[in-house]
């Protein structure tokens, strides 16, 4: 069990869950070695039925690993897969309940798509009209009624996508397994996608269990985040306590632009830490974001829309000044690079843009104050 | 057993392998060895003296064994030869189809290839007719007026055997070419000549080094099967033509001195292998071939 | 090289290739029992002659009985070997490759000979047709495996675990998805080991017993130039064959185009 799992608002996000909520995954001490590479390490994970769950993390982090794991395609060394309270662990990936649509979509070419999407449903010997009264239901749920008699090849990307869905939840699986899916679309199709996803995940009540290297496509899908690593599990959070509460700089960096700070504790005030951060001086964090003991080395995590330009700071206030470096124009923000005496890194700011500005030539080199919220900084363990 | 066969892919590997990993060791592997082990036997009238030495090797270095050292060079001559002008005809058809064929590609392969279908002996065949004393080359020349006898010169030689062996694998070569030409991006063409090259400099620094592995392959399909060929010196080579394969079936046939033939087939191989790997370092080397992965 | 001189070249070089074969049907029908210029008469004695020869039948018999075998043989070893090499994670899959490629860089006339000592000389086994067979199939393996493999190889792997994701087992798998896949390249090598086998004269002249192949009776009758028109009279009906079927083989192709080759993936 990682080490976020303790926390309050583990079953968090969109869905309310009354009590210990149903598990529909367990998996328990998975080891997964191709020679002497060790691509998954004494892994355990709990994902709660209906939940859609993010695998979350680079290559090589083996995210697709535990996918295919979880499928069938491979088989472990050491550990337990449990799907429903069924011990799948054994199991061809034709004898688990689980669905897979692959990164690649794999598409049979050789088959309509309506022979495609009817492929699932083969070992049930239907009849005829049945079997195409059931393919042209799943293809109307994806948008795509009527392309039944249509070649993989001659439709886009986006309804190939679409199709492999289909293909999918056809089966009416317990599990949903998405690797990487949206790769290969470009940014308008994939964020239609991540309504559509959503839709269908909610209407149908499937769980899902996504793999993506993108951090704002798992942060926008997902009930719940695992960020792997090096075949270990960093964290495993909502979303929001991802990005607000990260566990370590590795997460913290991992999931959005941050701005480290090293320090040491000082003591504790009250509701107040005092840190003496290595070049600038002492700044003030709040204790909520985790105890913290005097003495002991403390990393900050500031993120950079949490950062504020002021004329002059208050009293009591984290305050730091430097000069403007670098100004990004993003049309709604703006993301400044200022250096500060003293920092080994500038400091990364996200400003909204407030000011019908047509230029900012003008503020490259100017001297600027920057004030953040003592709550603003979430304790960063190593 | 079931369970291994469902869970470890490397399993169904080598199970699915087995068959012709079978076949190919009772086949080529113990074949070869024996030939091998043969080649350290002596064999005198039908008796043969199992007792291993270097005897047939010390023969073919030494001054006795000197026809088959002028036979084993000439034969990497002729191969050479041939292999080489396959290629330099080869190599504009190829282009030609790659590059200036647009719809017909698959017409006009098949059409260089149609001719692999007719039985290598009567391809060969067809040259003898050609080529001959009384054949259609002479007897239309004669016929035509333009000569008075027929030009002996021009079978029973080497160059008959080059010709004819040019002939017969220039299949063999215009594919692999095709192939390599094909891979090359347009894009990539188009770039060259947006750089400033002239034809023949895209041709030099573009297509020949792209095109190496193809050309590569092309050259070592000829060269290595046409070393071993002895029908084609038997019947049109003459005694000029004659190959060391030749040489080898009389030793095991008429001369019954298996160990020697053994020998020869054994430092023909030999000589072979050292050849293409003189080839690929040259390749290597002239920088004309990098690889591209 | 402009396109104009590359493709008068390119006439020139097949008729340098066709003007030698060509005169085989030419001279078949020459009344001549030389086979010179200038062209006595139209005959179709020759063809008469030649159908009329029983020993050429048998030996045309015994041709076409081990094509079939063969190129079975090859196909589905190869296949399994394709599948093994492309597909399993085995090591050594270099020495694996290299040995599969041997038959095509070793002289056929060394294998015919070793294969001829391992054969009678160690194992006692009678020569026969069946001994010209395995021999064939070791010459054709390299071919099949080549062509199967280069088919495997741009073949989505992911389609596979697809139809075993969405409940096919093993072997259904491999009838509804990887063998319609590979359909292409299986005919390619039946065809390939056929004519192979069927055109190999060196083998099948050390590991022949009582029966020839037909190369084999070619190679006889070359020596006697009575039978020489009628033997130009066998080629040229060869060469026509061979015509027809890749005649033929363009026309379905090009029936089936653009949709289906497309749709396997050609």
């Amino acid at each position: 069990m990682g080490p976020a799992q303790g926390r309050p608002g583990f079953y968090g996000g969109n869905r309310a869950m009354n009590g210990t909520p149903d598990i529909m995954i367990e998996i328990t001490g998975l080891t997964k070695a191709f020679g002497t590479y060790t691509a998954i390490d004494a892994l355990s994970l709990k994902i709660a039925k209906g939940e859609f769950f993010a695998l979350l993390g680079a290559s090589g982090s083996g995210k697709t690993t535990l996918l295919r794991l979880l499928g069938g395609f491979e088989f472990p060394n050491a550990g337990r897969i449990v799907i429903d309270g069924k011990d799948v662990t054994d199991l061809r990936p034709n004898q688990r309940p689980t669905n897979t649509v692959f990164q690649s979509y794999a598409l049979f070419p050789h088959l309509t798509l309506a022979e495609n999407v009817g492929y699932g449903l083969l070992n049930l010997r239907l009849p005829k009209a049945e079997l195409a009264a059931r393919v042209d239901e799943a293809l109307s749920r994806v948008r795509l009624s009527g392309f039944g008699a249509r070649f993989p090849h001659m439709v886009s990307g986006g309804q190939r996508q679409r199709v492999a869905l289909a293909r999918a939840l056809i089966c009416k699986p317990k599990v949903l397994l998405l690797d990487e899916p949206l790769g290969a679309l470009d940014k308008r199709l994939r964020e239609e996608m991540h309504l559509e996803l959503r839709e269908i995940q909610r209407a149908a009540g499937i769980t899902f269990v996504l793999v993506t290297h993108d951090q704002e496509e798992a942060m926008s899908l997902a009930d719940r985040i695992a960020i792997m690593a090096r075949g270990r599990l960093l964290q495993i959070d909502t979303p929001r306590a991802l990005y607000e509460a990260p566990n370590s700089r590795e997460v913290a960096e991992f999931i959005s632009n941050v701005n480290l700070l090293d320090g040491t504790c000082l003591g504790v005030d009250g509701t107040e830490a005092r840190i003496a951060v290595a070049g600038i001086g002492e700044v003030r964090v709040s204790t909520d974001a985790g105890a913290i003991a005097p003495g002991a080395k403390v990393t900050l995590g500031i993120r950079p829309e949490k950062l504020r330009f002021v004329t002059a700071p208050d009293p009591g206030v984290n305050a730091l000044t430097g000069s403007l470096r670098v100004v990004t124009y993003a049309g709604d923000r703006s993301h400044v690079v200022v250096e500060v005496p003293g920092l080994t890194r500038p400091l990364l700011i996200t400003t909204p843009n407030r000011a019908r500005l047509l230029s900012n030539a003008d503020a490259v080199g100017a001297t600027v104050i920057v004030t953040w919220d003592s709550a603003a900084a979430a304790i960063l363990n190593s | 057993m079931i369970g291994l066969w469902h869970r470890s892919p490397a399993f169904r590997g080598w199970v699915l392998i087995a068959p012709t990993l079978l076949i190919l060791t009772v086949m080529l592997v113990i074949p070869l060895g024996m030939l091998v082990a043969q080649s350290f036997w002596t064999q005198t009238g039908l008796t043969i003296d199992r007792t291993p030495g270097l005897q047939n090797y010390a023969l073919l270095v030494a001054p006795e064994g000197a026809i088959y050292r002028t036979l084993l060079v000439k034969s990497l001559w002729i191969s050479f030869a041939s292999a080489f002008v396959v290629l330099l005809f080869a190599f504009p058809v190829a282009y030609f189809i790659a590059f200036h064929v647009k719809r017909s590609k698959l017409t006009w392969i098949l059409l260089v290839t149609v001719p692999f279908w007719i039985s290598y002996l009567l391809r060969i065949f067809s040259w003898k007719i050609v080529l001959g004393f009384g054949g259609a080359l002479n007897s239309g020349l004669i016929y035509l007026g333009l000569i008075d006898a027929p030009i002996e010169a021009l079978m029973y030689n080497q160059a008959a055997v080059i010709l004819t062996l040019a002939h017969s694998w220039s299949a063999f070569a215009v594919l692999p070419i095709y192939v390599s030409l094909q891979k090359i991006e347009p894009q990539v063409l188009e770039a060259a000549f947006d750089l400033g090259d002239s034809a023949l400099q895209r041709l030099r620094r573009v297509i020949l080094p792209l095109a190496m592995p193809g050309l590569l392959a092309a050259f070592l399909l000829v060269f290595v099967p046409t070393m071993g060929d002895y029908i084609t010196p038997s019947l049109v080579g003459g005694t000029d033509g004659v190959m060391v394969g030749n040489a080898i079936a009389t030793l095991f046939g008429k001369q019954n001195d298996a160990p020697l033939g053994a020998a020869l087939a054994v430092a023909t191989m030999g000589a072979v292998a050292v050849l293409v790997g003189l080839i690929l370092v040259a390749a290597r080397a002239s920088g004309l071939w990098r690889n591209r992965s | 090289m402009s396109g104009r001189s590359l493709s008068l070249y390119a006439v020139l070089y097949l008729v340098f290739i066709y003007a030698p074969i060509l005169l085989l049907p030419v001279f078949s029908f020459n009344d001549n029992i030389f086979v010179t210029f200038p062209l006595k008469g139209f005959t179709t004695d020759w063809y008469a002659e030649m159908a009329a020869n029983a020993p050429l039948g048998k030996a045309l018999r015994s041709s076409l009985i081990i094509v079939g075998p063969v190129a079975l043989i090859s196909t589905s070893l190869g296949l399994m070997a394709a599948l093994a090499l492309g597909r399993s994670p085995i090591r050594f899959k270099a020495v694996i490759i290299g040995l599969l490629m041997l038959p095509l860089v070793v002289p056929t006339l060394v294998l015919g000979v070793s294969l001829l000592t391992l054969l009678r000389g160690v194992l006692g086994v009678q020569l026969s047709l069946a001994t010209v067979a395995a021999g064939h199939v070791l010459l054709c393996l390299p071919y099949s495996v080549v062509i199967l493999l280069a088919r495997l190889d741009g073949f989505d792997r992911s389609l596979e675990e697809a139809s075993l994701d969405l409940g096919q087992s093993a072997f259904a798998t491999f009838r509804r998805i990887t063998l319609p896949l590979m359909m292409p390249a299986i005919v390619a090598s039946l065809l390939l080991c056929s004519v192979v086998s069927f055109d190999e004269f060196l083998l099948a002249f050390f590991l022949s017993g009582a029966d020839a192949t037909l190369p084999l009776y070619i190679w006889g009758s070359l020596r006697f130039p009575a039978k020489l028109p009628s033997t130009l009279a066998l080629g040229t009906c060869l060469l026509v064959f061979s015509v027809c079927i890749v005649v033929l083989a363009e026309w379905v192709r090009r029936r089936g185009a653009p949709g289906s080759t497309a749709a396997t993936g050609l």
